[in-house]
């Protein structure tokens, strides 16, 4: 079994590369990198740089401005890049993190400011480069929550305690759920944006923020207690309710069925709306395989489009996060390969 | 110990009726003797080492000692049984003598391995196993599971019909975990992962080394001829896997060391269909004789028996077992388990790797799976134009004269 677990091993060490340099970036870079203090008021794009500093119009919310013990506290340090990655960097990163923040959270802070849509484009533009290029691989080898959650998933094969396989529906009720949760998100702060309704913005701002997990869990590499409970008003209080739910199915999720967290993740979502289209390709040459499945049990997204296919052609499934583990597991030499811009890259070997 | 009726098997009362008669049939037992065959076969071969290989199917060194569990087809774990500290023995055979012999058990047109295996069991040839382990893969199989309860304990090991692993998955890894779980409580084992792992591993590094060997038969035919292979395999079936890595090792090596400049001038044919399982050789040998070559082969005596390894994803039990799961039943290519389009795609795949000069197919006479399949095989490979030959034969000589015409003619239209 020498030569066959060398993906793995190489996404491991990626992972946790990228766990370091993204959750502790702030860290290391600080003082070298780092931009401008955050001044709000003024225009983004003052800083002469290609990426402008996108802030806040005057009189709106933004994260510099929650005090300990809020619930999006600690967002107001700067990251030491102004860049929006298609992975989950999180803006609750300690010190600010390499980069700012997720897409997610790009759009609901720029649908809430009302943002000059020729600032955002520079940052839209990289992110769907980034997004061609490499589809969902972001989330299986840069991800750092993806990467905590793998680590979940080794503590309970570690104990003996086997996957939890869910069925289609329930996935495909994921991603339906993860639809919902991007539109309400948008929409919220859409709407909180508006000029009449700017009152709701001090309970509303970033409604995905207040109950994603990667808010919560971020602080903690840097021992910074993470605003986990605020129950001044109803609002307040809903939020963090659905925030320890959600934390809850997280690690959940992760525990008990690999990866299956990653249907709902917002920014996965996004990501996936590339997948299909990007330089990073899954190929099958079906004449090879020998249906042994071996593909559809070891994919951490439950996927089994590799196994069913019959052609041969593509197959980039908009739930594959490019963790190329079909490949290496597939006993059968040269008969899934992985391609970059029609250039073979890696194929299945025994 | 669960109940008789769990495992399959028979009342004692009926069974001890039963024993009597097989008792009755061989008293003497019957023991065949392969000297002559395995001295033509020894000859045959163009290495050195084959002199060890041949010995070896005579002589019992290489198996391991403890509990014996004899099994049937391709479908058994051998890496559970060998977790709990049993010697898995396979004991798929081909014999004309107990097939004679089973002829007296069984009615005349049960398939040849079936009358064969009965033929053994009445002779006594069973009588030194712990346990019979009996996949409910075809109806033959099946029913064995309750005509040799008299002869050992018997375990059926009963499996859903088809190799989708959509479906099946789940339902696969169940059963295994019950026999898994039965086979703890009657050999006394506490095995878990680490044993189980470590087996898959054993049997990993055979599997590695056959593919070696698979891919330098095809490239450089007749050095390891088809005899040897098919001796090989039929000995995996019983030796220990580091002392079949030994063997097949030391033959590899030979032959590797002696492939430069070799020339073949024959043809290289894929062998499918049913197994060929020594001394059965009677289609190799009429191959042999106009100088043809299976390099490659779809039998579960051959190809399935060794070529796919256990890929183990989640190093839980569980999930060890599911490994196996689909490591022996959904790349499964048996016919009861409908594989076709599997077996329709190696064909197609390995013919054209390759570039064999036709395909061969072995049909047992009497197996209704086998030779049911034979009319999708033969339309679609010659759609792909390949050239095949479906031939249907038993374990008897008789024919012998008939399928050389036959074998010939193919041969000389492949121009």
């Amino acid at each position: 079994m020498k030569p066959r677990r060398r993906i793995t091993l190489s996404r491991r060490i990626i992972q946790l590369a990228c766990l370091i340099l993204l959750v502790y970036g702030g860290y290391l870079f600080k003082g070298r990198l780092a931009g401008q203090e955050a001044n709000v008021g003024e225009p983004p794009g003052t800083g002469g740089s290609l990426f402008p500093d996108l802030k806040a119009p005057k009189g709106a919310m933004s994260t510099t401005q929650f005090a300990p013990g809020s619930i999006l506290w600690p967002s107001g340090a700067t990251p030491v890049l102004e860049n929006y990655p298609p992975t989950l960097v999180c803006r609750f990163n300690p010190k600010g993190g390499l980069f700012k923040a997720c897409i997610v959270h790009f759009f609901s802070e720029n649908f809430t400011w009302q943002t000059h849509l020729k600032y955002l484009l520079p940052h839209l533009t990289l992110f769907v480069l980034l997004c061609f290029l490499l589809g969902r691989f972001w989330c299986g080898w840069v991800c750092p929550i993806g990467s905590l959650g793998d680590l979940l998933s080794w503590l309970r094969r570690r104990m003996n305690v086997p996957v939890r396989r869910f069925p289609a529906g329930f996935r495909n009720a994921l991603v339906f759920s993860s639809y919902g949760l991007l539109g309400a998100t948008l929409g919220i702060s859409t709407f909180i944006g508006l000029p009449n309704y700017s009152r709701f913005q001090c309970y509303w701002f970033l409604p995905y923020c207040q109950i994603c997990p990667a808010r919560l869990v971020c602080p903690v590499f840097g021992l910074i207690k993470p605003g986990w409970k605020d129950f001044t008003n109803g609002v307040s209080a809903t939020f963090t309710l659905l925030a320890w739910l959600v934390l809850g199915l997280f690690v959940a999720a992760f525990y008990w069925g690999r990866r299956v967290w990653c249907h709902l993740c917002p920014v996965g979502l996004v990501n996936s709306w590339f997948n299909r289209g990007a330089g990073l390709e899954l190929h099958k040459k079906a004449v090879k395989c020998n249906k042994c499945g071996y593909c559809a049990d070891a994919c951490p997204m439950g996927l089994t489009a590799m196994y069913e296919a019959d052609t041969d052609r593509k197959y980039n499934q908009n739930g594959c996060i490019m963790c190329l583990r079909c490949l290496e597991v597939c006993p059968k030499d040269g008969c899934l390969s992985c391609r970059f811009f029609g250039r073979r890259v890696l194929e299945s070997r025994y | 110990m669960k109940k008789h009726q769990d495992q399959g098997g028979l009342k004692p009362e009926y069974a001890s009726i039963l024993d009597g008669f097989y008792r009755g049939l061989a008293p003497s037992g019957l023991s065949p003797d392969y000297r002559a065959e395995t001295e033509v076969y020894r000859r045959r071969s163009r290495l050195a080492s084959a002199g060890r290989l041949y010995e070896s199917l005579m002589s019992a060194s290489g198996v391991a000692a403890g509990p014996r569990v004899g099994y049937f087809c391709n479908l058994v774990p051998e890496e559970l049984i060998r977790a709990c500290g049993a010697v898995p023995v396979r004991l798929c055979e081909l014999d004309h003598a107990c097939a004679r012999l089973g002829e007296e058990v069984l009615p005349g047109d049960a398939c040849p391995m079936i009358k064969s295996i009965c033929g053994s069991a009445a002779a006594g040839r069973y009588r030194d196993l712990d346990l019979l382990v009996i996949p409910a893969a075809c109806d033959g199989k099946a029913k064995l599971s309750e005509l040799l309860a008299p002869v050992r304990p018997v375990y059926l090991l009963d499996l859903p019909r088809s190799s989708e692993y959509l479906r099946n998955a789940d339902a696969w890894t169940g059963r295994y975990q019950d026999f898994f779980d039965f086979l703890k409580e009657r050999f006394r084992s506490r095995a878990g992962r680490s044993e189980l792992t470590a087996e898959c591993r054993r049997a990993n590094l055979r599997t590695q080394l056959f593919r070696r060997l698979y891919h330098f038969r095809a490239g450089h035919p007749g050095l390891i001829n088809h005899f040897d292979y098919f001796t090989l395999v039929s000995l995996s079936f019983r030796l220990e896997p580091e002392a079949w890595l030994d063997l097949a090792g030391e033959i590899l090596a030979e032959a590797v060391g002696r492939a430069e400049g070799l020339k073949f001038d024959g043809r290289r044919i894929l062998l499918a269909g049913s197994p060929i399982i020594f001394p059965a050789y009677k289609v190799l040998d009429i191959l042999y004789e106009f100088n043809c070559e299976a390099v490659a082969d779809s039998l579960c005596s051959g190809y399935g028996h060794l070529y796919d390894p256990v890929e183990i994803d989640e190093e839980t039990e569980t999930g060890i077992i599911r490994a196996l799961a689909l490591k022996y039943l959904a790349a499964s290519l048996c016919p009861c388990f409908m594989g076709l389009n599997k077996l329709l795609d190696l064909l197609v795949d390995t013919t054209a790797e390759y570039r064999l000069d036709g395909v061969i197919y072995h049909d047992l006479r009497l197996c209704q799976v086998f030779d049911m399949q034979t009319v999708a095989i033969r339309q679609v490979l010659k759609e792909k134009r390949i050239p095949f030959l479906s031939i249907k034969t038993d374990l008897g000589r008789e024919d012998t004269g008939q399928l050389k015409t036959r074998i010939e003619a193919f041969l000389e239209m492949l121009g």
